[in-house]
């Protein structure tokens, strides 16, 4: 029997993810798992920065990666290729917060308004940006944007775009509540607002009944991120990105069945919110694979064009690996 | 380090995860394994943890039922394991009692005289769920047939005039209500058969509004598991039990700030319930430690002593190992 080859996989410890660590996930055939448990933005087990260390140091063989940024790389020829596992999602709407007493309710009250975003190519931030345009018709060239991140990959802002670099990321909460900015929109809002510090309220008073015409009007639970893989280890073993695929399915299945029991969560209802979701949504909002997914990864594709990120529209197709185009 | 590692047996519960990717700092003087074991439904390592516990003795440290240890406990029996005051499985009763569509059960009330399955009469949710029937709705759970699908661990004496009519372990429960020998089920872990909405419905509409209303009165979360540590390890390594407590909170506080992230589960709108529940309880709803649950357990010692589990009223400090009682 050939000797198992070592294949890293860096990924987030969402529930969904929890088979990779407690290894009731294997790896695709021939292939032993090292599991990473890598953060974004915040240190997790094993460390933060997984996109810049995919993207720029190789360092994984696999990863949990930005859509966006994905994107972008993909726009410009980079070698990294995609398996149509999509591990993270979000709604634009609940992460929009401003100032509790402030009178903002809708997209159009932030008309010329500050407001902080991570980096500007942050897949919340495009997809946020794109919704306020396309979904509630108010152009994201109207706002003033203040960014609080480096972007992993670069490009010309377009014209006419008011954007400045704060940084300073953790402190949007004080911020906020000095009124210095007028909201932030963020994949993971500061922890002093998580925590109840610092008063904040979200744009939208009832976001889950917006989000849930949003998905009724648009279909889709947007992606925020996709899983990554090397090309050069595709180039040695093509069907690898099938076995991926599979691997991420399964992991998310057995994710699945931790909801049946009623004290999985430490959610007293957290039984509840699963029957009403699954009432709500019908068919699975986080169904992999490129067919269900299609319709919405060209929306990020036709908003990265409209934001400047990439130069020229594409085919999803373009994103993933041979392997999985018949998924 | 000599000897072999010390075993310690959980379920796979979002707060237990801190303990299978190795986040949650363990006492640091032993070598720990941590096996993966289900109760009713199989984890990793397989099913049966309490069994396996009692009478098997199989771990060292094991999650394990507050009812049959209560029961072994007030017998005096020579039990070789000791409780510790972490509670890491907790269920409101309310969730848990489904009921047969067409049997015009309304209400509790309407459960005289109706044939209720359960898993086994003295498994904790049975003795909780007859207990908040008597003392929260003022039904006497004497008035019940009750049809347990499983044996008990510790021997009893049924109370006098009291009907307890076993369902044949392996029997098709949902059959079994479809042919009306059944009109419902107050189980811990119901099987999809029993939760089935084309069958059954829950006893309350609104049972997460019951319950909320129920923590407010009764001031908790019911416990349903506790910890037992084998007494030999105690013996030898004192301050273990305190040490644990304290890794069980520590696994707590490192699972809640799971959700701090709002794409942690695959609710869509799991932030969203986390914060409503914040609201909603106030307090923190998952206390470790003796002092915070010596009222809950007391509680449900009382619902015990009432169904003739245990011959007398212990109190709560005396089911703990006294190293734990300040915590």
């Amino acid at each position: 029997m050939a000797q198992e080859k070592e294949l890293t996989v860096a990924i987030e410890r969402y529930d969904r993810h929890f088979p990779f660590f407690d290894g009731t996930v294997k790896g695709p055939d021939g292939y032993k798992l090292k599991v990473f448990q890598v953060g974004q933005s915040s240190v997790l087990r094993d460390g933060i920065d997984r996109h810049g260390r995919m993207l720029h140091g190789e360092e994984f063989d696999v990863a949990e990666f930005s859509m966006s940024t994905f994107l972008m790389a993909k726009g410009r020829n980079l070698p990294i290729a995609g398996v149509p596992i999509f591990p993270r999602r979000l709604f634009s709407q609940s992460q929009m917060w401003v100032h509790p007493d402030s009178d903002y309710w809708e997209p159009k009250d932030l008309v010329g308004r500050k407001v902080a975003l991570s980096s500007f190519q942050t897949t919340l931030s495009l997809l946020a940006k794109g919704d306020m345009k396309f979904h509630y018709e108010v152009p994201w060239e109207d706002i003033h944007w203040l960014l609080t991140t480096d972007e992993k990959v670069k490009f010309n802002v377009k014209e006419g775009v008011k954007l400045d670099f704060i940084g300073n990321r953790a402190d949007l909460g004080r911020m906020l509540e000095d009124r210095e900015i007028d909201a932030f929109f963020l994949p993971h809002p500061p922890h002093s607002v998580v925590s109840g510090q610092t008063a904040a309220r979200r744009l939208f008073a009832d976001c889950k009944a917006e989000e849930l015409d949003y998905f009724e009007k648009v279909g889709d639970f947007p992606i925020m991120h996709v899983v990554a893989i090397r090309q050069s280890l595709l180039d040695q073993d093509p069907g690898l990105a099938k076995g991926v695929f599979d691997m991420f399915n399964e992991a998310k299945a057995l994710a699945e069945t931790y909801y049946e029991d009623p004290n999985w969560s430490r959610l007293a209802w957290g039984r509840h919110y699963f029957e009403e979701e699954r009432n709500l949504f019908v068919s699975d909002p986080w169904e992999n694979g490129l067919k269900r997914n299609r319709a919405n990864l060209a929306r990020f594709i036709k908003y990265s064009h409209d934001q400047g990120l990439i130069e020229a529209q594409y085919e999803p197709d373009k994103l993933f690996a041979q392997a999985t185009l018949d998924t | 380090m000599a000897g072999a590692p010390v075993t310690f047996a959980l379920d796979r519960y979002d707060r237990h995860f801190p303990f299978f990717d190795g986040t949650a700092p363990l006492p640091d003087e032993l070598d720990f394994e941590v096996l993966q074991v289900g109760q009713s439904a199989p984890g990793r390592d397989g099913t049966g943890r309490h069994e396996r516990m009692y009478p098997g003795l199989e771990f060292d440290i094991c999650e394990f039922g507050l009812s049959p240890y209560l029961m072994m406990a007030a017998r005096e029996m020579d039990l070789p394991f000791t409780a510790i005051p972490a509670f890491p499985r907790r269920l409101f009763s309310q969730s848990q009692m489904w009921v047969r569509r067409g049997t015009g059960i309304e209400g509790p009330g309407d459960l005289r005289g109706k044939r209720i399955a359960l898993r086994s009469f003295h498994t904790t949710l049975s003795v909780l769920a007859r207990g908040d029937l008597k003392s929260y709705y003022g039904v006497p759970w004497e008035d019940v047939v009750w049809c347990p699908t499983k044996g008990d661990m510790v021997a009893f004496e049924a109370k006098p005039g009291i009907v307890i009519d076993p369902i044949p372990a392996g029997a098709d429960l949902g059959a079994l209500a479809d042919a009306g020998a059944i009109d419902g089920c107050f189980m811990p872990h119901p099987p999809p058969a029993m939760t089935d909405p084309e069958r059954m419905r829950r006893l309350f509409a609104d049972a997460h509004g019951e319950e909320a209303a129920y923590s407010r009165a009764t001031g908790g979360y019911p416990i349903m598991h506790l910890v037992v540590i084998r007494d030999a390890i105690l013996a030898e390594h004192p301050g273990l039990g305190r040490a644990l407590v304290a890794s069980f909170r520590d696994a707590q506080r490192i699972a809640a700030s799971y959700y701090d992230d709002p794409a942690w589960s695959r609710l869509a709108w799991g932030r969203h319930d986390v914060e409503a529940e914040r609201k909603s309880f106030g307090a923190d709803i998952w206390p470790e430690g003796f002092t915070a649950n010596a009222a809950n357990v007391e509680r449900f010692t009382g619902y015990a002593f009432d169904q003739g589990l245990i011959p007398t009223r212990p109190a709560a400090a005396r089911l703990f190992a006294e190293e734990t009682l300040d915590t």
